[in-house]
């Protein structure tokens, strides 16, 4: 299976098994599958305020819909937020990948999680790994940083929402 | 702060303060001058010899007037956003700081770029040899800010905007970069997305230069249409206001032409090729043996390298097949091509081309990512990330609200074989 292939497999995969998530839960799906779980997807992603982003990622997500393995549908959350909802074409049938097990540990993870948390959760692994590589931080200046990107979380929700992830070992498996 | 104004074929007038005229006439920054904008696109528009130093100095300009009309209508949206009430920090400050960090961010967007621009993209080295990725001019533009404008930026003491260069490397894609957040943070957009200043300049400026009006479109109008909007996660993220929803479509047929007329024109793509091949010619014969760019790590051996050193070698290697070509102008010749998307029919007469030249010189072009062809082309126009903001307030895609574009989006799928012309050949066996 090459790069195009296994990536629309992935989009179709992450679909039928978090029935309903939304652009950003599947471009964050793919963040964790490349940097948490090692797949290799070669995804070039870059931090922004919505957190890890690469738009070939919705390119992949476009393919997946023109060969209909997927439908997305616009849906209102409410509160003046609006997204778009990813479904697995139920009569399409693929073999479970190899990555099948670790998109079962996602979705068990992060199946509940909102936009906003799965965006939360992206910025606190992609930050992590990065001070990692430097012997010179503390978790205190970490979860001060995600602030500064994600100002509409208290230091508090960081916190606590950093230390799940340590405690599901999201983020050992991260670096 | 003494200000000085540069004439300019898009803008009229650009304006810079003497932090900004020491980073122009910085030598790294004048090397600019000296790597043009497209390449041999000249081959086929006479025009087309502007460089990547007048489109650095656009860019500054155009994300100059997104950021300050952003921060004039939205500045409430965004203090709340940044909780500023609560921090006590200087909003009016923080915006003056933000101002400049973008400025300083489009001006060396581009700093790193390689000699024939993109041409020469596919001679830079391996980042990673098991993952077979390349290292991309992003890379060399951070490396180079980081090697020779970290003093500049930080030394800006008339303002005491305590800029770092941290803040300036991570709107361009610095890997890992601590300390990120704030309000220019928060407008990354402006220099890194679909609806970036870097992609509005270009497409004005090529069009101006070439002479064509196919790139053209309602700059202001786009200007004043850019707005902030709630995202899926509640952050705010960029967006066409509806009100400019026909300069977004006008915008993506202004990419949808330049990229059939120009970037992807059949010569020029073919001049991209012998530019590539002519790379690999020279660059052993002025100090690089393995025919590809130094690596960032070597910054300024690859600093060395513009159009005018690699067009002396070229000059003075004619007799190379390629640098011959490129001299001469006696590029290949397009012998066929597909339908986009290929028929049937396509494929096994392109299939049957591969195997009957495969021991002669020959080119195939491939375009679209089903023949592990150029990735660009599919996204040179394709609208992803670009958001319409409705009047109750949804955001949507603008490819959900616009039949126009949803018809032009379809990846471009195609082969072209080229052969070299029967002249060439000749003047190969003689």
């Amino acid at each position: 299976m090459d790069k195009v292939e296994l990536r629309e497999s992935m989009v179709f995969e992450i679909a039928s098994k978090m029935g309903g998530i939304g652009k950003t839960g599947m471009m964050k799906a793919m963040y964790f599958l490349q940097q948490v779980y090692k797949v290799s997807l070669d995804y070039d992603f870059n931090i922004y305020n919505y957190g890890p982003f690469d738009e070939d990622v919705l390119v992949a997500v476009d393919c997946a819909k023109k060969k209909e393995l997927i439908d997305i549908q616009l849906k209102d959350y409410g509160d003046g937020i609006s997204g778009y909802e990813i479904i697995a074409k139920e009569d399409m049938q693929f073999p479970a990948s190899a990555y099948s097990g670790f998109i079962d540990e996602i979705s068990r993870i992060f199946s509940d999680y909102t936009a906003k948390k799965w965006e939360l959760a992206s910025t606190i692994v992609y930050l992590y790994v990065a001070y990692h590589e430097n012997p010179d931080w503390d978790i205190n200046e970490l979860d001060e940083n995600v602030m500064r990107i994600k100002p509409h979380f208290t230091i508090s929700e960081i916190e606590k929402e950093r230390k799940h992830l340590e405690s599901l070992e999201v983020l050992s498996k991260a670096i | 702060m003494a200000k000085k104004q540069i004439r300019d074929i898009i803008y009229g007038f650009i304006e810079l303060d003497e932090q900004e005229l020491e980073i122009i006439n910085h030598p790294v920054f004048q090397r600019l001058r000296r790597i043009r904008q497209l390449a041999f696109t000249d081959m086929l528009y006479p025009g087309a010899c502007h460089t990547r130093f007048e489109h650095s100095l656009g860019v500054m300009q155009m994300a100059t007037y997104m950021y300050d009309h952003i921060v004039d209508k939205h500045g409430k949206a965004l203090e709340d956003f940044l909780h500023i009430n609560n921090t006590g920090v200087d909003f009016a400050l923080e915006k003056e700081k933000a101002r400049k960090i973008i400025r300083l961010a489009a001006l060396l967007h581009d700093v790193g770029h390689a000699p024939f621009s993109h041409s020469g993209e596919e001679l830079m080295p391996y980042h990673d040899e098991s993952k077979n990725t390349r290292y991309k001019h992003e890379d060399y533009s951070i490396k180079a800010i980081e090697e020779y404008f970290s003093d500049i930026i930080k030394s800006d003491t008339t303002t005491n905007l305590k800029i770092s260069v941290d803040d300036v490397t991570s709107l361009l894609g610095k890997k890992g970069v601590r300390g990120a957040g704030g309000l220019h943070f928060s407008l990354k957009e402006i220099i890194s997305s679909q609806l970036d200043a870097d992609r509005a300049d270009y497409l004005l400026r090529d069009s101006a230069h070439i002479g064509v009006d196919y790139g053209k479109y309602d700059m202001w109008r786009l200007i004043n249409s850019v707005t902030l909007a709630k995202g899926e996660g509640g952050t705010l993220v960029f967006a066409i206001a509806y009100k400019g929803l026909q300069v977004a479509e006008s915008l993506i047929i202004a990419r949808y032409h330049m990229f059939h007329q120009v970037y992807y024109h059949k010569v020029r793509r073919i001049y991209d090729y012998h530019a590539g091949e002519a790379l690999k010619e020279v660059l052993p014969l002025i100090g690089h043996k393995d025919a590809t760019f130094p690596p960032p790590t070597q910054i300024a051996d690859y600093m060395e390298l513009d159009d005018w050193t690699v067009l002396g070698a070229i000059n003075s290697n004619s007799d190379a097949k390629h640098c011959g070509i490129l001299q001469n102008r006696l590029h290949y010749k397009l012998e066929d091509e597909t339908n986009d998307p290929p028929t049937h029919d396509d494929i096994k007469r392109f299939t049957r081309y591969e195997d009957n030249y495969k021991d002669k010189e020959h080119h195939i072009y491939r375009i679209g990512e089903i023949y592990k062809g150029d990735k660009k082309a599919s996204l040179w126009y394709k609208p992803y990330g670009i958001h319409i903001l409705e009047g109750n307030g949804a955001l949507v895609e603008l490819e959900s609200k616009s039949a126009l574009v949803q018809s032009l989006i379809r990846e471009p799928q195609k082969l072209a074989l080229y052969l070299p012309r029967p002249e060439e050949e000749n003047r190969g066996q003689g």
